[in-house]
């Protein structure tokens, strides 16, 4: 029914320019990741396909920090795991709209899934009936803002010969800020914290390379199982 | 999700795993932040520290990623600029 089409291709549209005060935000962002991905050794390649392949933002950003510290595959795949497994959450929300859509839809629509595009739908559909087509239209908004802006970054990267006189290093840092905050809901999770953060700068000045990331880490979490093994066990006496 | 998936991994392993991002992003970069240049600085004259503790107070309050970051680099390019 040519209505129906019409009104699919205004929902598109709707969607394409949802995003635009979202924009500049999401921009800087894939363009400071793609500098720090060229800095931390990726080729232009690797770090623009990471970006088309992944997209999203802070695991991408994570990952590479953890690649330019040395770290090994597990905890970086268990580390990007636990930073997306809020998709999980997000795409339960959105389940219920979905309801009839097609699973390549689906399928198509969680992959674009990111905060912004999560952020958009949801208060639309709760005010106007969901529409793949919105979607679609501000998931591909942010995708190719991501795309391009990350492409941007690598394309600078070589030549932003010293990202450090402009702070831009800094950029790493505040995201694990923002991520582990969130992170830290229960007493425990401050002292894993907290542990972490003193063994790793002791460990910093004793230890050579890069070991005392490793190193801070294991006794951290090993702390952290402690502590839930011995409630465990007080709690069962 | 193969992992997970498998019975056999202990309930206490899997207690844990929520551990092992805080560790490793946590250890990851309080070093760059308390010893940006290669030995441990406390003092406020330290922009990374600063800056660290910025961060951590914006993303407490208003929970945006990028704001943090923004508001991060523009505290040590401040600081770089009246503290030298």
């Amino acid at each position: 029914m040519p209505s129906q089409r019409k009104a699919s291709l205004q929902e598109f549209r709707s969607g394409l320019r949802a995003p635009l005060p979202l924009v500049i935000g999401v921009f800087s962002f894939g363009l400071a990741y793609g500098i720090l991905a060229i800095q931390a050794g990726l080729s232009f390649l690797e770090s623009t396909l990471m970006s088309l392949t992944v997209f999203a933002g802070a695991a991408q950003f994570v990952a590479t920090g953890m690649l330019m510290s040395g770290a090994g595959a597990l905890p970086i795949l268990v580390t990007t795991f636990m930073i997306n497994s809020r998709h999980f959450l997000m795409s339960a929300s959105l389940a219920p709209y979905a309801h009839g859509w097609k699973l390549r839809w689906k399928a198509l629509l969680s992959f674009l899934l990111a905060d912004e595009t999560y952020a958009m739908t949801m208060s639309r559909f709760s005010k106007n009936a969901p529409s793949k087509y919105y979607q679609l239209g501000v998931g591909l908004n942010v995708y190719a803002v991501w795309l391009l802006s990350s492409i941007a970054g690598a394309t600078l990267g070589p030549f932003v010969g010293n990202p450090q006189a402009w702070g831009l290093d800094f950029a790493l840092p505040a995201t694990f800020i923002a991520l582990i905050l969130p992170m830290l809901q229960t007493r425990r999770d401050v002292l894993v914290c907290i542990t972490a953060g003193l063994l790793s700068i002791v460990c910093f000045a004793w230890l050579p390379g890069k070991w005392y990331v490793t190193f801070a880490s294991l006794v951290a979490i090993a702390f952290g199982w402690g502590l839930v093994e011995l409630c465990k066990w007080r709690s069962s006496r | 999700m193969a992992l997970l998936g498998n019975a056999r991994i202990s309930k206490g392993m899997t207690e844990a795993m929520r551990f092992v991002p805080i560790a490793v992003l946590t250890s990851l970069i309080v070093p760059s932040l308390l010893a940006p240049k290669g030995h441990v600085d406390l003092s406020l004259t330290n922009e990374y520290l600063v800056a660290g503790i910025v961060a951590t107070i914006v993303t407490y309050r208003t929970k945006a990623l990028i704001l943090t970051i923004v508001v991060g680099i523009a505290t040590i390019l401040a600081m770089r600029l009246f503290i030298s």
